[in-house]
């Protein structure tokens, strides 16, 4: 899958938890979950678990660790589907 | 060191189910979830070892100068009693106490320094700093490049961690 369509569905993921609705509208691979859409940590939680139901993949701590962009969380994702 | 970090308990039930399935266990450790799961009040009990780990990871964060990651399984806490509590990470520790009420769970790092905290908004706590200072005007609050905020007072710098959920807004300092 290419990086456009995972961060496409990605958007779809995040968007019921993001707080800041004028950059979700900016999304972009830059865009960090908390200091950018303003997610709430705990809901970091359930973007994880949301990714996990989607991809039909399951994510290890340390790949959770580095998903708090949507740049990192695109490979992540990437990586797991390869 | 100073960190805090505060659930707003009615905003909490709104946008968060700790209970949905692998939630618990891509934040707690093996022990807290069975402290968890053998409470009277589960769903507070989880709050309160989320609101640890947050507090001790600020603390630690600002401490090292680390960047930010979202990691609270390296974070293992223990319950002392219904406020103490000591959060490990690595080889270190930090102690931390815990506020609860009906509506809320606060929880902050204790410092041998003995820390301040304060509830309200940013233009409240700084009126209070102008006050507790005797300063001519009310000061800035500034932020590291990681986002972390700090004053300066008298050209000296005075850390301050601050955390807002729902109607809340604390301050330690």
């Amino acid at each position: 899958m290419t990086s456009e369509a995972i961060q496409a569905r990605l958007k779809t993921i995040v968007q019921p938890y993001v707080n800041h609705h004028e950059n979700f509208e900016n999304l972009s691979l830059e865009s960090d979950f908390i200091a950018d859409l303003e997610i709430n940590s705990a809901n970091l939680v359930d973007v994880v678990l949301d990714v996990e139901d989607e991809f039909d993949i399951r994510i290890e701590n340390e790949d959770m660790e580095k998903m708090t962009n949507v740049k990192a969380t695109v490979e992540v994702i990437q990586k797991k589907l390869s | 060191m100073i960190g805090n970090d505060i659930v707003d308990l009615a905003k909490a039930r709104e946008e968060s189910n700790v209970f949905r399935p692998r939630y618990l266990e891509k934040i707690c450790k093996d022990t807290e979830i069975s402290i968890v799961k053998s409470s009277l009040y589960p769903v507070e009990t989880f709050w309160r070892i989320w609101t640890m780990k947050e507090s001790a990871y600020k603390a630690w964060q600002r401490n090292l100068k680390t960047i930010p990651a979202f990691n609270p399984l390296a974070f293992k806490c223990e319950l002392k009693n219904s406020k103490e509590g000591v959060v490990y990470h690595k080889s270190s520790l930090l102690s931390t106490k815990t506020t609860q009420t009906a509506d809320f769970i606060y929880s902050e790092v204790i410092s041998t320094k003995g820390n301040r905290c304060f509830f309200g908004s940013n233009e409240e706590f700084l009126d209070l700093i102008k006050l507790q200072y005797t300063l001519n005007s009310v000061p800035e609050l500034n932020k590291t490049n990681l986002g972390l905020p700090f004053l300066i007072i008298n050209n000296k710098l005075l850390e301050v961690s601050k955390t807002h959920h729902g109607k809340y807004q604390v301050f330690q300092y």
